[in-house]
Formats: C-alpha cells, sequence, structure tokens
C-alpha cells in the first residue's frame, strides 16, 4: 500500500482534507486546476450566519496547506488517468504543461461546485441590462466596496434563479442561496443603511444551524422587506430597472423600481465533472454531482473503493458542511493508506 | 438599449434549419387580408423580388384560431381546420409562410400535437377522408418574420429606399415570442432580429419600457372586457410615445396591429388621448425598404398614426 493520498481540488473541502491527512503523517498530492487555492470561497465576502470576514478564515486555512511539509501541491494541473485498486492506484497528472507519474492509496476528489450563468433566464436581463448581476458577483461588489454607490437606491434580491426549475434549469433546491441572499440584504444595510433590500422569495429555505435565525435578523432588525412571489421580468426604464413580480400573499401584481438585481443563480456541478468521474471510474447522479455509495450511511464514499467524495462536488452545499465531508473523507482513506 | 453586443438571443440553430425554397406557400391571414390589404401585397411582392415565389390557394380557410382564442369552441373543433389547410400545402409540396402570430402558433402546436398523437391524427383524417384528403404532417410552418430574416442578405442587396432618418420600434407580439415553443427564433425576452433588418435597412431604432408588453387584444379581454383591453393598450402606446416617439412600430402579427392600430382612435374618443403612432407590419417594412409604391404598402388603410405618416413618409421621399 502506498502511504501518499491524492487530493483532487484545492477548495475548502480539499484543504481541510489534505490538512487532516498530514496531520496523520501521511503525504499528500493536492492537485489544482487553477493557480491558486480556496475555490469558490475567494469570491466571498463575509460568511453566514456569523458574519465573519471571508477572507482573513480562507487564509488561515491555506497557510495550514501552504506551509506544510507533507503536503505536496500541483498548481495548474488535473488528473489524466487513473489505474489500480484501492491501496494502489496508479494516476498521471498533468502539471503545469507536464505529464508526471504517482502511486496512491487513496483518492479523494473535492472538486467543488460552479456557479451557473443565468443567460438562459433572459426575463431577469442578466448579461442584457446593466446592474443585473449574480449573488457571486454580488460578493465581489461588497469586498470592493462598489455597493457604496447604491445609497438611497432599491436593492432587489431574486431567489431560485435555476434552481427548482425541470424547464429551464435544475430540479433540485441549491439549499443555501436563502440564506446567503439573507446576508446578502444584512451586508447592504449594514454597508449602505440608505439603500432598501427587498428579496423575492418562494418560500424560505433555512436548513442549517443558526440560518433562521440569521434570516429573521435580517427581516426584524434590518427592515429586509421580503415578498413571497416570482419576479416576471426585468426591464430597462431609463436610467433604472423595472422589476415586475407578483405578491402571492396578497395576490397583486408587484412593480418595483430598482438600481440593482441580484440573482440567486443555481449552484450547478462543474463542467467537466462526468470526464472526471470517466476517469476514476465512479458514478454521478443525473446533474453530474458524485455519487455516494449509499445516501445515509455513507455521505464519503464514493461508488468505487478507495476513492472518496467531499464538498459540494456532491451537492449544493455550505462550507461548514464542506469542512467536515473533507475531514471525513480523510479519516476514511486512512485505512487505504500504508 | 438591447445589449446586442453582451448576448444576442438569436437562436442560431433554428434559423439554420430555415430553407430558402424556390416556392412557398403563403398563408392568408383574416385580418390582413380583410382589414389591412397592405400586408398581403407587400407579403406577395416582397417573396418576389427575393426570390421566393408565393403560392396563393384559393381553398385555405381561417386557421381556426380565432374560435379558440375567442373561447367560441373547444381546441379540438378547429383541428380539422389546420389539418386541412397544411394538407392543401402538402399537396403542392410546399412549406407554409405564416405572416401572422396566431396563424404562426396555430398550425405549428396543433400540428405539433396531431403529429405526436396519433389517435388524434387519426380521427382528424377521419374527416378529412370524407372531403377526400389526408394530413400527413410534413409541412413545416415558417413565420415571415423569421423567412425575412434568413434572407437579410438578399434584402440588404436590394434596398431601393433605405430608411434613413427614420426611427423604429418593435412590437414582437406574445404569440411569436412566448408562445413560440416550436421554432421562435429569437429570445423571449430580448429578442433583436427585427431591430437588425431595421439595421440593414438604413434606419434607427428606438426603444421604449413597455415593448415586450402584449397589445392589449388578449383574445377574452378585448371581448369580455373592453375596458381592461383599452387600459392596456394606453399603458403600451403611452410609453411608445413619450419614451420612444418612433415614426413607425413594427408588429409581426396582423392582430397586433389591428389593436395598437384602431385603439389610438378609441383612446381619442373615450378617453381623449392623443397618439399619432403608425403601427406596420414587418412585411411592409421591408416593402418601404424595398421601394414598393404607396398603392402597394396601403397606410391609408390605418386609422391611427395619418400625420406622423405624412411626415416620415414624406422625409424618405414617398408623396403621401
Ligand atoms: C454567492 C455565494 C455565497 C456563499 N456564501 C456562503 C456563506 O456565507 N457561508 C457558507 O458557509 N457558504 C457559502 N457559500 C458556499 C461556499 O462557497 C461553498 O460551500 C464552498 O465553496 C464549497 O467548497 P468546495 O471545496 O466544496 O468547492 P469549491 O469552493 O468549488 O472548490 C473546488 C476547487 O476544486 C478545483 N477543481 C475543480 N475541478 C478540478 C479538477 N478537475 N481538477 C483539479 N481541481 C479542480 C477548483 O478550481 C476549486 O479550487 C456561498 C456560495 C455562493 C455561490
Ligand atoms: S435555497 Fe432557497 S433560494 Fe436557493 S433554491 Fe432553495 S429555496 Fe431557492
Amino acid at each position: 500500500m502506498s502511504k501518499k493520498a491524492l487530493v483532487i481540488g484545492g477548495g475548502i473541502a480539499g484543504i481541510n482534507a489534505a490538512v487532516e491527512l498530514a496531520n496523520n503523517d501521511k503525504l499528500v498530492i493536492l492537485v489544482e486546476k487553477n493557480g491558486e487555492l480556496g475555490g469558490n470561497v475567494n469570491d466571498m465576502a463575509a460568511t453566514f450566519p456569523e458574519l465573519d470576514e471571508a477572507q482573513p478564515l480562507l487564509d488561515e486555512q491555506k497557510s495550514k496547506v501552504e506551509d506544510n511539509e507533507n503536503i505536496d501541491i500541483k498548481f495548474n494541473s488535473e488528473v489524466i488517468s487513473v489505474s489500480g485498486k484501492a491501496g494502489d492506484f496508479k494516476v498521471e497528472i498533468n502539471e503545469d504543461g507536464n505529464t508526471v507519474a504517482e502511486e496512491v492509496g487513496a483518492i479523494i476528489v473535492a472538486t467543488g461546485f460552479n456557479y451557473m450563468e443565468p443567460n438562459d433566464y433572459s426575463e431577469y436581463g442578466y448579461s442584457r441590462l446593466d446592474n443585473v448581476v449574480t449573488s457571486q458577483e454580488y460578493e465581489r461588489m461588497v469586498m470592493n466596496g462598489d455597493i457604496k454607490k447604491y445609497s438611497n437606491s432599491n436593492v432587489v434580491f431574486v431567489h431560485c434563479v435555476g434552481s427548482r426549475d425541470r424547464v429551464k434549469g435544475y430540479r433540485y433546491c441549491s439549499k443555501i442561496c436563502c440564506t446567503y441572499s439573507a446576508k446578502h440584504a444584512l451586508l447592504l444595510k449594514q454597508e449602505v443603511p440608505s439603500a432598501n433590500a427587498f428579496v423575492f422569495y418562494i418560500d424560505i429555505r433555512a436548513l442549517g444551524k443558526g440560518y433562521e435565525e440569521f434570516i429573521r435578523d435580517a427581516i426584524e432588525d434590518y427592515g429586509v422587506r421580503y415578498i413571497r412571489g416570482r419576479v416576471s421580468k426585468v426591464i430597462n426604464k431609463e436610467d433604472t430597472l423595472l422589476v415586475k413580480a407578483e405578491n402571492s400573499l396578497i395576490g397583486n401584481p408587484v412593480e418595483l423600481n430598482a438600481d440593482l438585481v441580484v440573482l440567486a443563480s443555481a449552484m450547478e456541478p462543474q463542467k467537466d465533472s462526468k470526464e472526471l468521474a470517466e476517469i476514476l471510474g465512479i458514478e454521478t447522479d443525473d446533474y453530474g454531482f458524485y455519487k455516494e455509495a449509499q445516501s445515509n450511511m455513507e455521505p464519503v464514499k464514493s461508488s468505487k473503493e478507495g476513492i472518496f467524495l467531499a464538498g459540494s462536488c456532491t451537492a449544493p452545499l455550505e462550507i461548514r458542511e464542506s469542512v467536515a465531508m473533507g475531514k471525513a473523507a480523510a479519516s476514511e482513506s486512512l485505512s487505504f493508506l500504508g | 438599449m438591447h445589449k446586442l453586443d453582451k448576448l444576442s438571443g438569436i437562436r442560431e440553430e433554428i434559423v439554420a434549419d430555415i430553407p430558402i425554397p424556390e416556392e412557398i406557400f403563403y398563408f392568408q391571414s383574416c385580418v390582413a387580408s380583410n382589414k389591412y390589404p397592405g400586408i398581403e401585397s407587400c407579403t406577395l411582392d416582397v417573396l418576389n423580388k427575393l426570390g421566393v415565389k408565393p403560392f396563393v390557394s384559393e381553398d385555405q380557410t381561417c386557421c381556426g384560431g380565432f374560435v379558440t382564442f375567442a373561447n367560441v369552441a373547444a381546441p379540438t373543433a378547429s383541428m380539422p381546420a389546420v389539418a386541412r389547410n397544411i394538407s392543401l400545402a402538402e399537396e403542392e409540396g410546399l412549406d407554409i409562410c405564416a405572416v401572422c402570430n396566431g396563424c404562426w402558433t396555430f398550425l405549428n402546436e396543433f400540428g405539433h400535437f396531431m403529429n405526436g398523437n396519433d389517435e388524434v391524427k387519426e380521427s382528424v383524417n377521419m374527416m378529412l377522408n370524407m372531403m377526400g384528403r389526408e394530413y400527413k404532417g410534413e409541412s413545416n410552418i415558417f413565420h415571415i418574420g423569421a423567412m425575412l430574416y434568413k434572407l437579410k442578405d438578399r434584402i440588404a442587396e436590394n434596398v431601393e429606399r433605405p430608411l434613413e432618418g427614420l426611427k423604429f420600434a418593435t412590437h414582437y407580439g406574445c404569440h411569436y415570442l412566448g408562445g413560440g415553443k416550436y421554432g421562435a427564433i429569437d429570445d423571449a425576452q430580448h429578442p433583436s432580429f427585427i431591430q437588425e433588418l431595421v439595421e440593414i435597412m438604413g434606419g434607427e431604432n428606438v426603444d421604449y419600457t413597455a415593448s415586450g408588453e402584449c397589445c392589449g387584444t388578449g383574445f377574452t379581454q378585448v371581448i369580455n372586457d373592453k375596458e381592461k383591453s383599452l387600459d392596456h393598450s394606453q399603458m403600451k402606446l403611452e410609453s411608445v410615445r413619450d419614451e420612444a416617439d418612433p415614426d413607425f412600430v413594427i408588429v409581426l402579427c396582423p392582430y397586433c396591429l389591428s389593436q395598437l392600430d384602431r385603439m389610438q382612435q378609441q383612446l381619442d374618443y373615450r378617453r381623449d388621448v392623443k397618439l399619432d403612432i403608425p403601427i406596420i407590419h414587418i412585411t411592409q417594412l421591408a416593402g418601404l425598404a424595398l421601394g414598393l409604391p404607396k398603392e402597394r404598402l396601403a397606410f391609408d388603410a390605418h386609422i391611427g398614426g395619418q400625420d406622423r405618416f405624412k411626415k416620415a413618409l414624406n422625409k424618405i421621399g414617398i408623396d403621401y
């Protein structure tokens, strides 16, 4: 059995898997497609449910990997072939243009999610109108101070864009956009108190410790206006946006002038997730998320022995759960590392 | 205001599938042929000029849509009319070109429905057999707007009367974009192909907030609740007047044309709302650019916008 482990993906899940293995005296090869660690958390201003600043948290995590001599990070790299079996995998990695061969005992897949570009939802005008952005772009606007210019403005947050939609999007619920949209409205009210925040929702799914209270605080303490109903379209009106929607509690149409519209788009599988599954010989679900060996009892085992799953490559997940899966996957790998 | 440079919603794969035939079955529209003869004459002349011969059938009837949209009869009652009309084109081995959003949607969707439901097709054919006909489902149905877009290069080569100095706004119509599940060539919310044609013809595009709104007909509405229908048309037309102030509004559908045109007079009589907005069909737009004489454009059959018609047409050298 090889003593080395392979972790694919250097997001928050992969980082935690690698650190956990290294702490157990295992050698880790961490393959990251991009030139930096951190994945989607790099695009984050603050985290729910405590509103901690995201970047210092992430830097702390990154340094645990970067300073660790048991971990060999390969940037701009991808796995190109895998053979052998649990305990004795032979892998080929394209490391920044060169092919290198490695032998590893276990593999942890932590390749994360892709944030959907809502171009098919032309009713919301994304890519067509100025001042219509995705939630991920909004995080950047908070970080670089761009939201400051929305004083005395109306900002509209739209839930479930691309999720819960079997026609144009995905059937699943992206699970955390209710909570991060509340975070976005709350950040707006904190940074720009004169701005008005409106959130259009179908129902509110606050599935995590402290999430319900977090959303209630946004409504009760910060005066964020929640309107139950779908937005039907966003159109240009002179130099602002006109949001047309319904209020399904009252049963009336609603029209609202907005200066910024933020779309909580779906968290979708990585575009190349099925190709990687093919290389690894593991199963995906219909969408392309990696499939657990058993959904209740084996959350981090893939369909193939010796290959484990961690984080949002399995489904839309928040940080806390991605971290937990990373650590759990590391622990389960230990039995395949000599 | 539409950011064509950012993201065009034109569905190139559908445009690619539209053939450029030598001949096509021109599907007459009740509203076009009776209320706005210019749509018909322009369709015939424009198609001829662009090298596609229009075939006109004496046997064609109403598409059958009216009775369904107006809730006069169950959809199944007009299915045989759809099948019979399409069979006329099949007999000639031709595809169909519709000038009306209603005809186009109706023939397309019902055709699609029959093609996918053998039982329905059989029962409809039992009726057609009594007339000595059969519906096979072989002819494709294209909208004239999509045909003209497909023929845009030929249009560019044949512009005889550039539309310079004129401003154009658009109204695509719900039943083309929203109802066009099977083959609308453009995005339902941010369409742009008419604007592209206007540019090719040398005109200037102007936009207004209510461009994506219904014309106000909403079939049962105009029949059962006229005030509601008037409210909606008023909102739309005021947005056109106050924000875009165009010389022409281009529509794809004779029924939208009729609504937006004739309601101007009603809004004046009933509510003292003053509007002077020429509403024209896309084939009349093409007719203008391709240099058709004013008799074939037949703008004098339009009720609203007559003062503006005169000013705009004089600008491009038509003595109106
Ligand atoms: C707008 C928004 C706001 C959010 N706010 C919060 C919040 O406040 N609190 C919270 O808990 N969560 C939040 N999240 C969720 C959070 O982003 C995720 O939980 C977290 O990013 C998941 O980490 P991950 O490691 O599973 O995946 P990712 O962050 O996606 O990382 C995956 C990594 O794998 C790499 N990779 C991908 N494919 C390959 C490959 N084939 N080979 C090698 N490497 C590869 C990627 O480059 C990336 O570095 C938010 C998400 C969004 C979209
Ligand atoms: S988490 Fe909320 S916003 Fe996101 S898809 Fe589910 S219900 Fe919609």
